[in-house]
């Protein structure tokens, strides 16, 4: 809410500046987000008054204007403005003013004609944006006095921004209780007096209320022979501070006392009243009405209605109807001043896409005892700013229960939760000045009255609340809880999840992490045909919209991304979930645990020292061999669409599937926009947790000497060489310690169709081997794999 | 044949001195005292002096061919030492020809901020906690005091999937699903993803989130501002202030924001701090009796302070990020940025 300084002075003393008091409100909770001059430097811009226009000799649209500046002097002013006459009180920037747009004043040449000045409009002197003429001052000032004082503009708005517990705070009366209770002040109200014709209310309107739930409390009153103007000048500057814009005197003085009191209020034209009457009901299916905006809005039996005799007139407490607003011929005004249920004025609001002023205030929560003092508050300046009589009473349909809660109240509780005595007298204080009744019991217990516009406050911790902000949180001890709690720790998901982190950060890749939702067709995108995913009912864009059934597109994105901005590679992995449903969602979906990871592009950086090489599939196979080291996995050819079909491994785990990898299918890839061969993994690392936590059996490293002896085969071409290697391990019996591939090739003097194969193999044993023993296992080797997969000694 | 002696000692001696490489050297050395050498030679005719001159003359001899060797051997030190000099300098290579490229991982800025933040509270005797992300509306509202219709359903723009399920909005949550599975002391930390429809650069429709949480016998305010301490100075440094401004959460009450000394200027005013010295990066309170009634706890017997705070947003403050979407674009000119940061990854 904005609010001018000026105006919070009317109804409490400030002992501090604007920029103290912003602080100070800031850290007793009412937190203050902006501090702004009403007006920009105006120097050199006076009070004028317009003596004589007379035609430019040269130019139709521009009049001379002879002005009186007062003390400064009288000058001749070239003005464009429509709008500028003989006898006028005006702005004036004189030479050497710099207006608040940037431009600087001085005597300039136009058409031939000296002109010594500038007659402005709010708009130039950046008080509104209204630029469609010359500012028109009222002809009590004094010309030659600086405009900013003349007029008050000498004002600082403070932007406050108030908590949505808080709708007493969002009138400048509110704040200033805020005010008072710090300072220990009073706070002032302004002037409700008014003078009331003989005649009650009762002989010329009557208010039905049918639905008392949605509309707790409804008072009217009724005037007639107003006199429609301009508002005064103070008036529109200070609704202009709080971001409103002058209508007439009657909309203003209603939207300026919802300001000072909170309370909304609506004027009705009371002639355009069907029977002269209202009756508050919910709309009848199918009924429509046009809003002031102009918008005909289409009407549901939720939402409540000020009607009259026959149409609905008004959208409660959010925006009025155009066809009974006051304007300039509105002669009789029925004055509303209602409360009405927060949740109706939320619905409502929200199922018409409509918010005002009004709305945001009901939808909070208003104090339902304070619509007479905001009537008869707005009764007081109709009659005094536009001349009204008023009908003797009010109207005052009222349900509302009296909301004024008793919480008793120990000091000790205070203690209790903030960890420090602070002595009844001060909370006793405190409370009060916040208007809350305090009566002391006995030293251990208060009893306190809520008054009515803190609906807000219920319970002992509210009134701790209360208490320590306007004590001072600056004010709290620091101590730490004592220490009898658990002994801390995390699961052995977490702690997984950093071991993986810790290997691939090792590794050399780079941790990236993309949005939980992807593409809808994100399934499509990488050939899969799985589940659908869950679909968003509200995402911000298409590309946005599902939760993820997997890791890779979003890693896939990643690449792209890095290639369409020409980087050479990219090694990435993440952590994250996926989100496993069925359709339709009934219930939550498993939130996986997943490993991603994904390379592309150059295996290093480019570098004179190594070839210039891609990385490929046996890239990732190293690194998901650092990943899993243990005999347990199973590492077997795979069958997801997502990737070659040639290139990827199935992991499995006790015959379940624990995770893929290999090269993305090139179908796949080119959906993404990655140029080049890709390589992916994902891994679901829930299921190997508990090899995670094996403990290592430690072996004692043998002293004996190893011998070592390499063994080269000729074999088909298809044949897998690791089922080789699984055939020498058994061959080789237990003196075989290890067995490498160190060459596989193929090509000349290879015959085609046959590739070789090379195996160093080293024996180990607790004793020196001799050789004679290890020729007859390696002529075993040989036979065991001669037989099995018909190889040949190279 | 004592001349001789004298002869054949200077002439080694001579050769020994004019080697130019450890194999010449060898060469001196079979010559003089080889098996066929001139020295081994005359020790050899030794027979042919008549007996009493034997022992002067052996002597004699042997004495030259000490030192003899220890000159070998003073020389092929000196050689070696001028060879593998020579050798070394022969050797050099380019020095400021770049190294093999290690390829060096990174740890995800916002997964470094999580790993700090565990670990300190860790050390406090937290456990830590992790909640589903795809959450019922009463984890993520009802059940933390803000009822359908509640004003602060507007402060987050929510994700629905139905009716009654959402991308949960905050790790508040966590909260519940804790308080209704255990009976206090409680000491919880729930790092975690949420999610709120919005997307500028200081929105993401995803982020991060770090709640804590403890409740117990006699936990009070001050409780809660003296382990934010800890956590900031330990976090930012230890001369890290903080200030708690009074504030509005419907799950806690009191409510307080908290705001730390920027760590831009030290407080001095920055345009980070927007000159106030202060940056808010966490909401905490007490938790609101009526939350502690809806999980079966008896507010009057137990109080308990909750805090949370933004991991993008501190991850911009500390890093200097000016966009939060950068975060999650992956742009591995962006990651490779994050590698300085020491240690705590997990
Ligand atoms: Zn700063």
């Amino acid at each position: 809410m904005l609010v001018s300084y000026k105006w919070l002075q009317d109804y409490v003393d400030i002992p501090w500046g604007p920029e103290e008091l912003a602080h100070r409100l800031t850290m007793a909770g009412l937190e203050v987000e902006g501090v702004t001059p009403l007006a920009a430097n105006l120097d050199r811009v006076y009070v004028g008054f317009v003596q004589e226009v007379q035609k430019h000799p040269q130019a139709d649209s521009l009049k001379l204007c002879s002005v009186d500046v007062g003390a400064q002097g009288s000058y001749s002013i070239v003005c464009g403005a429509p709008n500028v006459q003989e006898g006028q009180t005006v702005a004036v920037a004189l030479a050497g003013a710099t207006l608040p747009g940037g431009l600087v004043i001085q005597p300039t040449e136009i058409r031939g004609v000296l002109s010594n000045g500038m007659i402005c409009s709010q708009a130039e002197l950046g008080i509104s944006d209204d630029h469609a003429g010359i500012w028109v001052l009222p002809n009590d000032l004094a010309p030659g006095a600086p405009l900013v004082e003349a007029v008050g503009l000498d004002d600082v708005v403070l932007d406050v921004s108030v908590y949505a517990n808080r709708p007493d705070c969002m009138s400048v009366i509110g704040i200033a209780r805020e005010i008072a209770a710090l300072t220990g002040g009073e706070v002032r109200l302004p002037a409700l007096d008014y003078q009331e014709l003989d005649v009650p209310i009762g002989e010329h309107t009557s208010v039905t209320v049918e639905d008392s739930e949605r509309c707790p409390r409804y008072t009217a009153a009724l005037l007639q022979d107003v006199h429609i103007a301009e508002s005064p000048l103070w008036m529109q500057l200070r609704l202009r501070a709080a971001g409103m814009r002058p209508i007439n005197n009657v909309v203003d003085i209603t939207n300026y006392v919802m300001l000072e009191t909170g309370q909304p209020l609506h004027a009705f034209d009371f002639d355009k009243l069907a029977e002269g009457r209202l009756v508050i009901r919910t709309a009848r299916p199918g009924e429509e009405m046009v809003t002031l905006d102009g918008e005909r809005r289409q009407l549901t039996p939720e939402m409540l209605m000020i009607c009259d005799a026959q149409d609905p007139k008004c959208v409660a407490g959010v925006m009025g109807g155009l066809d009974s607003e006051v304007t300039d011929e509105t002669n009789r005004i029925l004055l509303e001043s209602a409360n009405f249920s927060a949740l109706n004025i939320r619905r409502t609001s929200r199922a018409l896409g409509l918010s005002s002023e009004s709305s945001s205030r009901f939808e909070k929560g208003i104090d339902a005892s304070g619509t007479l003092l905001a009537s008869r508050r707005a009764l007081h300046l109709l009659q005094n700013l536009a001349q009204a009589q008023i009908f003797a009473g009010h109207i005052d349909v009222n349900s509302s229960a009296k909301q004024e809660p008793v919480i008793d109240l120990e000091p000790a509780e205070v203690e209790r939760l903030l960890g420090v005595s602070i002595p009844p007298e001060t909370i006793c204080r405190i409370l009060r000045s916040l208007e809350f009744d305090v009566v002391e019991l006995s030293p251990e217990l208060l009893r306190v009255t809520v008054p009515s516009h803190r609906g807000d406050v219920e319970l002992q911790a509210d009134l701790v609340e209360e208490i320590v902000r306007i004590w001072g949180l600056e004010n709290l001890p620091s101590t730490l809880p004592p220490d009898r709690s658990s002994s801390g720790g995390q699961s052995q998901l977490l702690t997984a999840e950093g071991h993986l982190r810790e290997l691939l950060v090792g590794a050399g890749l780079q941790e990236a992490l993309s949005y939980s939702f992807g593409r809808p067709d994100s399934n499509e995108r990488l050939l899969r045909t799985e589940p659908p995913m869950i679909a968003l009912q509200n995402p911000i864009s298409e590309d946005l919209s599902a939760l993820r059934r997997s890791l890779l597109p979003g890693l896939l994105e990643a690449v792209s991304l890095n290639a369409s901005r020409q980087q050479a590679r990219a090694a990435l992995f993440e952590l994250g979930a996926v989100y496993l449903g069925e359709l339709p969602v009934e219930k939550q979906p498993r939130e996986e645990a997943r490993l991603g990871l994904v390379l592309w592009g150059r295996r290093s950086t480019l570098n004179w020292a190594a070839a210039d090489e891609q990385y490929d599939f046996y890239d990732l196979k190293g690194i998901m061999e650092l990943l899993l080291p243990w005999p347990e996995v199973e590492w077997i050819k795979g069958s997801d669409p997502a990737f070659h079909p040639g290139r990827q491994v199935s992991l499995l785990l006790q015959g379940r599937e624990i995770g893929v990898f290999g090269e993305i299918h090139p179908a796949a890839a080119r959906n993404f926009r990655i140029p080049g061969r890709v390589y992916a993994a994902e891994l679901r690392f829930e299921e190997i947790l508990h090899l995670f936590k094996q403990t290592p059996v430690f072996q004692v490293p043998p002293r004996f000497p190893a011998v070592e002896r390499d063994l080269a085969v000729v074999v088909d071409a298809d044949q897998p060489v690791g089922e080789l290697v699984d055939a020498l391990r058994k061959l080789g019996g237990e003196l075989l310690d290890e067995v490498t591939v160190f060459d596989v090739y193929a090509g000349k003097p290879i015959p085609d169709g046959k590739k070789s194969a090379a195996f160093s193999l080293r024996f180990q044993g607790h004793r020196t081997l001799k050789d004679e023993e290890i020729n007859v296992i390696m002529d075993g080797c040989l036979a065991g794999l001669r037989e099995r997969f018909g190889a040949e000694i190279r | 044949m004592l001349s001789k002696v004298e002869e054949i000692k200077a002439s080694a001696l001579e050769a020994c001195s004019q080697a130019e490489s450890v194999k010449e050297l060898e060469q001196v050395r079979v010559r003089f005292l080889g098996k066929k050498g001139e020295l081994t030679l005359l020790l050899r005719g030794m027979g042919q002096l008549p007996a009493e001159q034997r022992p002067h003359f052996g002597k004699l001899v042997n004495e030259v061919r000490d030192e003899l060797e220890s000159a070998l051997a003073a020389r092929e030190t000196q050689l070696f030492q001028e060879e593998e000099t020579r050798r070394l300098a022969a050797e050099a290579l380019d020095i400021t020809l770049p190294g093999r490229p290690m390829m060096r991982g990174t740890v995800h800025p916002v997964s470094q901020i999580i790993a700090e933040t565990k670990s300190i509270f860790m050390n406090m005797g937290y456990e830590i906690v992790e909640g589903p992300e795809v959450e019922w509306d009463y984890y993520n509202f009802e059940a933390l005091n803000i009822p359908p219709d509640h004003p602060a359903r507007d402060m987050q723009d929510t994700f629905f999937i139905t009716e009654d399920l959402l991308l949960r909005s905050q790790t508040s949550p966590v909260q519940i699903h804790v308080m209704e599975n255990r009976k206090p002391p409680i000491r919880i930390l729930a790092p975690g993803k949420v999610y709120r429809a919005d997307s500028d650069i200081t929105h993401s429709p995803m982020f991060h989130q770090i709640e804590g949480l403890v409740v117990d016998r006699g936990i009070t305010m001050a409780d809660l501002k003296g382990t934010l301490q800890v956590f900031v100075q330990r976090m930012f440094g230890p001369d890290t202030k903080i200030r708690l401004r009074p504030s509005y959460f419907p799950f806690t009450e009191p409510s307080a924001e908290v705001d730390v000394s920027c760590i831009m200027c030290a407080g001095a005013g920055c345009r980070v701090c927007k000159d106030t010295g202060w940056l808010e990066i966490l909401g905490s309170g007490m938790v609101d009796p009526r939350v502690l009634a809806k999980v079966g706890y008896d507010p009057q017997e137990v109080s308990g302070f909750a805090f949370g705070m933004g991991v993008e947003r501190i991850a911009m403050l500390k890093y200097g990020i000016n966009d939060i979407r950068l975060l999650f674009e992956n742009d591995v000119r962006f990651l490779k940025q994050f590698s300085s940061q020491g240690g705590r990854l997990c």
